[in-house]
């Protein structure tokens, strides 16, 4: 059977690829190894968080399903950073971990031109350096491009004490075969690590001695096509580890699999164990932990914050030195898995392989770690080689544009020592980018590509006018007999001519309640009133930020031929012509972030493109 | 695009020095800081007048307008010829940053006439090669001109930013760890601590580019107390007479020493009113000019004569500058009322000598030394004396001084950032490098993660 996309896997990565390209009249076929693991929350259940959250609205607005089954199967909302700013407000959910697979489940066996199933892919097939297909388990499958999504899948083993598991993550199947064959193909992989801690059950614990989390009263959905969100909030439990269990964590560190050797992969730093934590900061004399629900149907709870891969006795023996935790009873061990992964400095801004063409990754093989990065690397190759297939140029997004930008971008140009997880501060433009006009940046490019509705398009657009009625409306004069008393009675000093309602609104002592109380709101919806706080309360910022976006366009928009030969270009020290030749970036910009490029170099490839214009100018 | 500006003569010891601008907002600068005859009425012409910075007089210049497209870099051009030294090129490239040009990298002006498409291809290569080689010569001079110290001082000022940097992205990225958030008191103290730091650099790198350029040193006082002999026994004096210069367009005499290392630009304005006597209100005039620029005064009174009106006026006139007072001959009779000149001029400002006689004159060196370096300045304290690293380092107070009106105002740790950051990126700059590790030190600083 021929088909126009294969997507081998049907995690986070997987299923957003398979739904695009699917979506964007492809004939699609999607390969899971284990059809009741696909959108497996493996870790926390959870979505969203301080940079996460940005990822999500962004799938979100070009059009990826990913939000609206979080908003689905949300247990609990919170927007996190209220206080620190709009541009790092971040929107996180609790989510029902068995009925998020099951609502993804659902809409991709709904989805038109969309095959569903399961098998192990074994091998690629590649011919003429391009990949046309996948072979599984005694069948073959061809394709006109494929995208590998595997996720940890890869080799994978795992790490409980000593004993060493050969298997993915919770028990599942792990695949060695299509390691071997990406290997033979000329890819070198590369092993991370990363851990999860024990789910316990519900049941035995003292919730007594435990603080209740609850979430926001107001909560806002992650998606742009839902208004409200109905769902009965659950809390989750804060608690203390203390020094006797710091005390058995470290009398027994030594059992542990990290410590023991076994295991040679790179951790994340964002994601260490409790023996971490214990052995790194010594002089803490408490790490906190959060009690996490699995879903409304189960008991299970995850206990955040103490992700281990110490033996499972050890685990139920410090786990029951905490406060609430007397009588715990483990369900399901904490362990440390390690997997294969590439070098994502091997693939183009687009995700395709610079060696074998149509051959796209995404999702953790790629290095990365986190559903909603998987999710964002998936939707971008799956648009990228519909776009490919059909001709067209690829859709980037630029760092000045989206937080996937940053994403992408950091994975592919500066490459990642150890599972690279999305944060604000990597982002360098964040107060455009913000989680709150996502749509504004994004849908327009969805909508272009053909993934994003009309019924999306339209909202966005409803909003981007009702933001600009109501820029307009602030310009209207506001009578002193209006402003001066509502100031004298909060105190401060009154004006002596008539400010426009845009004047009021700046001030850091007023903000829209203080209007809504002068009578001077109008009709603007809610959401769209606290964008346009934002904008005109921080106009300054913006603006400052708008220039840097400005100066950092001049080298991104320059384009770099791909048949440039960096080689020959003598002016270029030795250093930058390898990487350059080994990198080949898309344009200026990402030029000069691979490291060993100085900025005399930039100059020279600038003065070279001139020279290479004015050539090709002149013999046509 | 950018206005760029740079010194396009050579900073060796010519009289005459050209400031070159390129860019949109070239015309704009000019106008704002020239004073002379209409540039955009008439481009291409050499119009005389004057550089200002607000009511300060900084030059005397001739300065020309060219319109874009007809220039080097096909874009608009002023070329301001300044009269002044290396001292006077250097303010009025100064004045230019400050007025919204950029410092211009090195080799910029011809990148820009290449991309213009004011050169021809086969001038491409040379172009390439011309900036490859000027930027690496730049590069490495720039960092051997940042001394250890300096390096070393930057280098503790960073960390200081970068640890507030990790203290806000651990605020940001982890919200619901058990660490507390950085508070607006330290960022404060921190913040404070690094504009001190920073005001202390510049500070010191005026100092820098006195050691660099020289310190202007006008010899001034009524005829006959005794100018000349103090300008030719200090010269004398002095080891290394570097070269003299006899003014051509000023008619003063300078000669350069050096006390000690301190490199003077000495300026005698002696000769003005005898050999100008014809024209006594231009000799007047130019001798209060070049006061006026002057970064050290030498007043000379004579012992055997009582202070007059002038002098008086004159001395009132001192008060805010950096100056001595020496009275000479005090060999013969002395009729100066001491209490007089006590009531106008500090005591530890009046130095007496006998120059005739070689009296006085290493305290006279001495006391020069004290006022000019002396002044919190010992020279073993880092000094930047380089434009560029100059103009980062303002930029750096810039950012600094945001962040504390931020901090002030009690904004957000968001909008606190970004001016945090550009601190440490400007500072970055100087030093050459960047791409801070805030992830790397907020890990290797907190316990954090799930």
């Amino acid at each position: 059977m021929n088909y126009d996309i294969i997507v081998v896997g049907a995690g986070h990565a997987g299923v957003e690829a398979a739904l695009a390209t699917a979506r964007l009249g492809n004939k699609v076929l999607l390969l899971t190894m284990n059809l009741d693991s696909i959108s497996l929350l493996a870790c926390n259940p959870s979505i969203g968080g301080t940079g996460k959250g940005h990822l999500v609205r962004e799938i979100d607005a070009l059009g990826g399903e990913m939000g609206l089954i979080a908003d689905k199967v949300t247990l609990q909302s919170k927007m996190l950073n209220t206080a620190k700013g709009p541009a790092v407000h971040s929107l996180r959910i609790q989510a029902d971990k068995y009925k998020y697979h099951q609502e993804m489940k659902k809409v991709l066996e709904e989805q038109d031109n969309l095959d569903l199933r399961q098998a192990e892919v074994t091998e690629l097939i590649i011919e003429d350096k391009k990949a046309v297909g996948v072979k599984t388990l005694g069948l073959e499958w061809r394709a006109k491009a494929v995208i590998l999504a595997t996720g940890t899948y890869l080799r994978s083993q795992c790490f409980i004490g000593d004993e060493v598991l050969d298997s993915g993550p919770s028990g599942l199947y792990n695949s060695k075969r299509l390691s071997e064959n990406l290997e033979k193909h000329g890819f070198e992989l590369r092993r991370f690590k990363t851990g999860t801690p024990a789910r316990i059950h519900g049941k035995y614990v003292n919730y007594d001695k435990l603080i209740p989390q609850w979430g926001d009263k107001k909560p806002i959905p992650f998606s742009f096509l839902n208004d409200s969100l109905d769902f009965e909030d659950t809390p989750c439990y804060l608690g203390y580890s203390n020094l006797a269990t710091h005390k058995i964590i470290r009398d027994n560190i030594h059992l542990s699999a990290m410590y023991s050797g076994n295991i040679k992969g790179t951790g994340a730093r964002y994601c260490p164990s409790i023996e971490d934590k214990i052995n790194r900061f010594a002089d803490k004399e408490r790490h906190q932990l959060f009690l996490e629900p699995e879903g409304r149907g189960t008991h299970e709870l995850y206990v955040q914050g103490m992700s281990s891969s110490l033996p499972e006795k050890v685990q139920e023996e410090f786990l029951s030195s905490i406060e609430g935790f007397e009588n715990v009873k483990i369900m399901r061990p904490g362990y440390a898995i390690e997997y294969d992964c590439i070098d994502p400095t091997i693939l183009t801004l687009s995700l395709e392989s610079r060696d074998i063409e149509n051959l796209f990754f995404a999702g953790q093989i790629n290095g990365s770690s986190g559903y909603e990065e998987a999710a964002a690397q998936g939707l971008m190759a799956g648009i990228n080689a519909h776009l490919k297939l059909q001709g067209k140029d690829p859709l980037i997004l630029h760092r000045d544009q989206a937080y996937i930008g940053v994403l992408v971008d950091d994975l592919v140009t500066k490459g990642t020592n150890e599972p690279f997880r999305m944060m604000t501060s990597r982002a360098e433009y964040r107060l455009v980018l913000r989680q709150d006009n996502a749509d504004f940046r994004l849908t327009g490019f969805g909508y272009e590509v053909g993934l994003a509705g009309e019924e999306r398009y339209r909202l966005m657009q409803k909003r981007k006018e009702d933001f600009n009625t109501e820029m307009e409306r602030l310009e209207k004069l506001v009578p002193l007999s209006l402003i001066n008393p509502y100031l004298e009675e909060k105190g401060l000093g009154i004006l002596h001519s008539s400010p426009k309602i845009i004047t009021i609104l700046r001030r850091s002592d007023m903000n829209y309640q203080d209007l809504e109380k002068l009578g001077l709101t109008g009709d603007c919806p809610e959401d769209v009133q606290a964008m346009v706080e934002i904008e005109v309360k921080y106009k300054g910022y913006i603006e400052k930020q708008m220039r840097q976006v400005e100066q950092f366009r001049n080298l991104e928009d320059k384009l770099l031929p791909r048949d440039i030969n960096y080689l020959d270009i003598d002016n270029l020290r030795i250093e930058a012509r390898q990487k350059l030749q080994a990198m080949a970036p898309d344009n200026l910009g990402q030029a000069s972030r691979i490291s060993g490029v100085s900025p005399a170099d930039i100059t020279v490839l600038l003065i070279y493109l001139e020279k290479r214009r004015r050539r090709e100018q002149t013999s046509s | 695009m950018s206005t760029i500006c740079a010194i396009s003569t050579s900073l060796a010891e010519a009289a005459i020095g050209i400031v070159r601008l390129s860019g949109p907002a070239s015309l704009s600068i000019a106008k704002r800081i020239f004073r002379g005859g209409d540039l955009e009425e008439r481009p291409r012409y050499l119009h005389y007048g004057h550089i200002h910075r607000g009511e300060e007089w900084i030059d005397e210049v001739l300065a020309v307008y060219f319109k874009a497209p007809l220039t080097y870099t096909r874009e608009d051009m002023v070329e301001i010829n300044c009269h002044g030294g290396a001292m006077a090129l250097q303010r009025v490239l100064s004045l230019c940053l400050e007025e919204g040009a950029r410092l211009a990298d090195p080799g910029e002006f011809t990148q820009r006439a290449f991309l213009n498409g004011r050169l021809d291809l086969t001038q491409a290569e040379a172009v390439m090669q011309l900036i490859r080689a000027k930027t690496d010569l730049s590069y490495d001079v720039a960092l051997t001109h940042l001394g250890g110290d300096i390096s070393k001082k930057i280098g503790e000022i960073r960390e200081i930013l970068l640890g507030l940097l990790a203290g806000i992205s651990l605020a940001v990225d982890y919200p619901e760890e058990d660490e507390e958030d950085i508070s607006f008191e330290s960022l404060t103290l921190a913040m404070q601590r690094v504009r001190e730091e920073l005001m202390r650099l510049l500070e010191n790198s005026k100092k820098g580019k006195l050691l660099e350029e020289g310190l202007r040193t006008v010899i001034s006082g009524r005829p006959n107390v005794g100018k000349s002999t103090l300008l030719n026994a200090l010269s004398g004096h002095s080891r290394a007479i570097v070269t003299d210069i006899a003014g051509t367009t000023r008619d003063t005499i300078e000669e350069r020493i050096q006390i000690r290392g301190l490199p003077l630009i000495l300026i005698d304005t002696a000769g003005l009113r005898e050999t100008l006597d014809p024209v006594e209100h231009l000799g007047v005039e130019r001798s209060h000019e070049a006061m006026q620029r002057a970064d050290f005064i030498l007043y000379v009174l004579s012992a055997d004569e009582a202070l007059s009106e002038e002098d008086i006026q004159r001395l009132e006139l001192l008060k805010n500058r950096e100056y001595l007072v020496i009275v000479n001959k005090i060999d013969k009779n002395i009729s100066i009322d001491r209490d007089k000149l006590n009531s106008i001029v500090d005591q530890d400002k009046i130095l007496f000598a006998s120059l005739i006689k070689e009296q006085g004159i290493i305290a006279i060196e001495e006391a020069i030394l004290e006022r000019t370096l002396g002044k919190g300045l010992s020279l073993g304290e880092p000094l930047i004396q380089n434009q560029r690293q100059i103009g980062l380092l303002k930029e750096a107070l810039v950012w600094c001084e945001d962040a504390l009106s931020d901090l002030n105002l009690r904004e957000a740790y968001d909008y606190l950032e970004v001016n945090i950051k550009g601190c440490y990126e400007s500072l970055g700059l100087l030093l050459g490098e960047n791409n801070p590790d805030i992830m790397g030190e907020v890990f290797s600083r907190f316990c954090v993660g799930k």
